[in-house]
């Protein structure tokens, strides 16, 4: 079930009627939404809810252990469970094909028999997402920034919370957990803010992101051979505003709902192609993701409080990581190693990037901005191409001048400009908006999101891909 | 330390002080899904023909045949006209 179709609009809005009219009676209102999670995430595949039901069992259990036993030994023995049960499952789901065809690959090398069995495994919607979330719990508890959950029940409804259970954000335990334990209506829903997201998200998905990636990116990264520079280029420009769009709308679609729901889950982007440095836009980007990177591994490495060699090395195994966390293959890797080395550069250069490029204005800002959004680009490349071979072809072809081009130019430009311009309304840009829709009669308010429904619905093709992220 | 985007805090300030009563809330989205479902109606339609997502189209089609015997026996043309409009966009 994915947001913008009409499924999941007749299950939001069961679930929404049947949440504010039950949520006085907390035991009923938890197993109510655990079971429209659980039936969201089953949707799918519904062999995959005994692993979501084990890990929400397997973490609780062992933070339970962690607050019971005294024993800093013990302590830590619950906590490596933990980490070891949420990175085995992760391991073996997402990258067993993965290092299999690796041990194959170097035993053929170097003439080693190797007879690793090689298995047909499904990879689980979200498991990304909710093993990021189960492991920022075990190690909150262990580090006493949280309790436990009092009960099984709430860490289950935290680690399966459907809005953001397949495509993030990651948000931590001690944000959203309590939220849903002792659940405290808001006097006051933000309805400005909830519709400027959906509504918002829904023309970033099924307009620009859908637009962009039937027209240019699909047809360029599958045959790149046969395209020259221009419509190369145009690709990777096109893929850049494709996956901003696509992912940023999932985000802001899954705050917009908890807000409806009267839950608060904290923001993803923030307007990241305006960035002036790479440490910048890391700050903009997938911020669930990059603050969990930072807090549960760079950090943990030794962070920046450690000699200029340790810096650039926990840098760059952050990255790294964080590039293997998209995808078991190595396009995903160099991906994040080309980052690594973008910050590790700019490290070098410039100190402390973001602060010193907050400074700059007008032009020299303008010009920053275009060179990060460019350096990023690049790095696009790899993310989106399926191998090394065709990542090259794409490189090559940026040379090719002479070839004519085949896709309409200005519409394309255009269909990128707004998804680049649809960054205004990340984070508090459009609060002035929030307020002037709240302050609307109910009927203008109900009339006018209704009539930009419509609009967004004739703008869009045809059906509705499914997310990029969700495959990660 | 401060988890998030810079402006989150004040997003979560926000909360608290922004936005329309609950109840009041509750009767825009009521409108909005009245309004949306009336605009829509052939969009929905198409959605559920055309695309291939199973359930909901099961459900329809499921639905289909006694909805086409009532087209067939029923005096008001106007339940006629959109039954059948119905049928020709499943088709």
């Amino acid at each position: 079930m994915i947001f913008p179709t009409l499924e999941f609009a007749l299950f939001f809005l069961v679930v929404l009627s049947s949440h504010w009219l039950l949520y006085r009676f907390a035991g009923i209102w938890k197993w109510l939404l655990l079971g429209a999670s659980y039936f969201f995430y089953g949707y799918w595949d519904w062999r995959f809810l005994g692993l979501l039901a084990a890990s929400s069992i397997l973490n609780h259990a062992c933070a339970r252990s962690m607050q019971r036993f005294d024993g800093a030994r013990l302590r830590k023995l619950f906590l490596v469970l933990a980490v070891a049960f949420n990175l085995g499952t992760i391991a073996f789901f997402k990258y067993y094909g993965f290092f299999v065809e690796q041990a194959y690959a170097l035993a053929f090398r170097f003439g080693i028999p190797c007879s690793l069995p090689l298995l047909d495994i499904v990879l689980p919607v979200g498991i990304s997402f909710f093993t990021f979330q189960a492991l920022s719990y075990v190690i909150d508890v262990y580090r006493g920034v949280m309790p436990p959950t009092r009960h099984m029940l709430d860490f289950a409804l935290y680690l399966s919370f459907f809005p953001q259970l397949v495509a993030g954000p990651i948000v931590r335990a001690r944000d959203l957990a309590p939220q849903l334990a002792a659940f405290r209506p808001p006097e006051r829903i933000d309805l400005g803010r909830a519709t400027f997201l959906i509504l918002g998200g829904l023309f970033k998905k099924t307009v620009i992101a859908n637009y962009l990636s039937q027209t240019v990116v699909d047809p360029v990264f599958a045959y790149p051979e046969a395209y020259g520079a221009i419509d190369t280029l145009l690709a990777v420009y096109g893929y850049a505003v494709q996956i901003y769009c696509d992912f940023s709308a999932y985000s802001d679609m899954a705050i917009g709902f908890c807000l409806l729901l009267g839950i608060h889950i904290p923001i993803n982007f923030d307007a990241p192609y305006s960035a002036t440095s790479i440490q910048d836009f890391w700050r903009r980007w997938h911020i669930s993701l990059s603050t969990f990177l930072r807090d549960y591994l760079y950090i943990p490495l030794g962070g920046s409080r450690v000699g200029a060699a340790g810096v650039y090395r926990n840098l760059m195994l952050t990255f790294l990581l964080g590039g293997l966390w998209h995808g078991a293959a190595w396009t995903f890797i160099v991906w994040g190693a080309l980052h690594g080395v973008y910050l590790c550069i700019e490290r070098a250069v410039a100190g402390r990037p973001a602060k010193r490029a907050a400074t700059l204005t007008g032009w020299r800002r303008f010009g920053r901005q275009c060179l990060v959004f460019h350096l990023v680009g690049l790095s696009w490349i790899f993310f989106r191409s399926q191998t090394f071979a065709e990542a090259g072809v794409m490189l090559r072809n940026l040379a090719r001048w002479r070839v004519t081009p085949e896709f309409p130019g200005t519409t394309l430009l255009l269909a990128i400009v707004a998804g680049l311009a649809s960054q205004c309304l990340d984070n508090r840009r459009q609060v002035r908006g929030w307020d002037a829709f709240n302050r609307l009669p109910v009927i203008a308010q109900g009339l006018l999101a209704a009539m930009v429904l419509v609009v967004i619905l004739a703008m869009g093709p045809r059906g509705v891909a499914p997310f990029i992220y969700f495959q990660f | 330390m401060k988890p998030y985007g810079s402006d989150d805090i004040g997003l979560k300030r926000r909360e608290t002080n922004a936005g329309v009563p609950r109840r009041r809330a509750a009767v825009a989205i009521a409108i909005f899904c009245i309004f949306a479902a009336l605009m829509n109606g052939v969009s929905i339609r198409d959605s559920v023909a055309l695309k291939p997502y199973g359930t909901v189209r099961r459900a329809w089609l499921f639905a289909a045949e006694p909805l086409a015997t009532i087209a067939e026996r029923t005096r008001l043309p106007w339940l006629r006209q959109t039954l059948e409009q119905c049928f020709h966009n499943t088709d």
